[in-house]
């Protein structure tokens, strides 16, 4: 038998006993290998002895992981195969995502949704029609995944309440997993209305947003009508993580550089959410380019490159690993979800998108679920094949990066009009795979 | 001396998912979609 080592695998460094450590972006094993191992697998089609019983085993490990492959497998060609079939896949989740309004309470100056916010809660009769769409297209599908989003979710709470509801009966009847989540800011999530939605709405899930420690927040998260917010959501977090699973989310930008540790230890120690909650990072990066942009504190690529590994170091220091949120790390076989079949999001007004960058932006619906008779058109039409449709650019075929960037958000290629952007920010990926390797080899040393 | 394995494994493989938007960490101003798996 032969073999040969992964396309997909990455070099990240050298341990302090100058092993190789690995890093494979397709299936995201993380491993350090001595320097026999990595002369054996560094050529094509080389074979193992039969007898070489140790080094069998090993290459058994490494198929396992992803980074040693048969020597006539093809992956990159399989990765198309899988990302054909991904997209059409009926064994895993309807995904759906729904704003029943696009007002919010708060007017944070990054904000790609600005131009959205007089819009209105969603009526009743879009409600039904939403539903009567998922209730036709969750069949075959294992399980339904319900997303809220907005503007801000929770100050439109009669539609979240009516929708679920009839969602989670036409789930049970059809024996059909529900799992519901909801993104927002936070600031009306008091301990009633999370136990509301996880009551009768089984969300089971928020994503809440802090952008730094009190005084960085406030400026940044401004109230529509004036006020501070920080302190409000701090308790809402910590009354709602009994009941639901909170990931806060931090955007990084100039403003609240070197507070991300602060603001990691007044999480996790002073308000003791240590284990009970996820934290991410994202930074602020000018998606769209806007020329009269008034704020200007976007990150740059130095500052991300030191501040997340400056708070994955902290937040590891302190809690465990799996809680740091960081997605560049994720594989993928397709852009995102918007390049999947089964996936939509809803507007207040029906409109049906297929990317939360796009929403509010009508060119970008595929069309409005009041005006459509026959769901068939809603689903089968040009705009929504487009989406589907869009595979990586033949450049980035052969690239190692390609499961973690599929050649770059699809909105921002359709937006300039172009077929790939370029996984820029390599050393990042390098850095933060180092540092999970150093967090790794630590707490071994612990032990 | 205990001796050193051969291979360390610092993260297993995992099945390969497509959940959330996958754009998120190199372009996005505020793309709200993040942390699918949290």
């Amino acid at each position: 038998m032969k073999y040969k080592s992964s396309k997909y695998n990455i070099f990240v460094g050298r341990n302090k006993e100058q092993n190789a450590i690995i890093y494979n972006s397709y299936s995201s094993a993380l491993i350090s290998i001595n320097n026999d191992l990595e002369q054996l697998i560094s050529s094509d089609g080389f074979s193992v002895n039969q007898g070489d019983l140790d080094n069998l085993s090993h290459i058994n490990t490494l198929l396992e992981l992803g980074i040693v492959v048969d020597n006539d497998y093809e992956e990159d060609i399989a990765m198309e195969f899988l990302s054909m079939r991904e997209k059409y896949r009926t064994d895993k989740q309807l995904q759906i995502t729904i704003a029943p309004t696009m007002k919010c309470n708060m007017i944070c100056p990054y904000c790609f949704q600005s131009e959205n916010y007089d819009s209105e809660e969603m009526e009743y009769d879009i409600c039904d029609k939403i539903v009567d769409f998922i209730d036709k297209m969750v069949i075959n599908h294992p399980y339904l995944s319900v997303t809220w989003f907005g503007g801000e979710p929770l100050i439109a709470l009669n539609p979240i309440e009516y929708i679920s509801k009839r969602l989670i009966d036409i789930c049970a009847k059809k024996n059909i997993l529900y799992n519901s989540s909801i993104i927002t800011n936070g600031y009306l999530l008091d301990s009633e209305t999370a136990k509301n939605l996880f009551e009768k709405c089984a969300i089971s899930s928020a994503q809440i947003t802090l952008d730094g420690l009190e005084e960085q927040h406030d400026k940044k998260r401004i109230l529509r009508e004036g006020g501070k917010s920080f302190s409000t959501i701090i308790n809402n977090i910590k009354s709602a993580s009994d009941l639901l699973k909170i990931v806060v989310r931090v955007n990084v930008d100039k403003s609240n550089q070197g507070k991300l540790e602060g603001l990691i230890e007044k999480l996790l120690i002073d308000e003791n959410l240590k284990g009970k909650i996820s934290i991410g990072i994202s930074p602020v990066f000018d998606f769209q380019e806007r020329k009269n942009c008034e704020y200007n504190e976007f990150c740059s690529k130095n500052l991300w490159n030191i501040e997340s590994i400056v708070a994955m170091r902290r937040f590891c220091e302190i809690d465990h690993i799996d809680r740091f949120c960081y997605a560049t790390l994720q594989p993928s076989l397709v852009s995102c979800s918007a390049n999947i079949f089964d996936s939509f999001i809803f507007d207040p007004q029906g409109e049906v998108y297929k990317c939360f960058m796009s929403l509010g932006k009508k060119k970008y619906s595929i069309g409005n679920i009041k005006d459509i008779s026959n769901f068939e058109r809603l689903i089968y039409n040009h705009k929504h094949k487009e989406w589907v449709d869009a595979s990586p650019a033949i450049e980035c075929k052969k690239c190692v990066y390609l499961p973690l960037c599929q050649s770059g958000c699809l909105f921002d290629r359709m937006q300039k009009g172009i077929s790939r952007l370029c996984f820029k920010n390599k050393e990042n990926l390098i850095s933060i795979l180092f540092e999970t390797y150093s967090i790794f080899e630590k707490s071994q040393v612990e032990e | 001396m205990k001796q050193k394995p051969a291979i360390v494994i610092i993260k297993k493989a995992q099945g390969i998912e497509t959940v959330g938007c996958g754009c998120l960490v190199e372009y996005v101003l505020c793309c709200p979609k993040i942390i699918p798996k949290g």
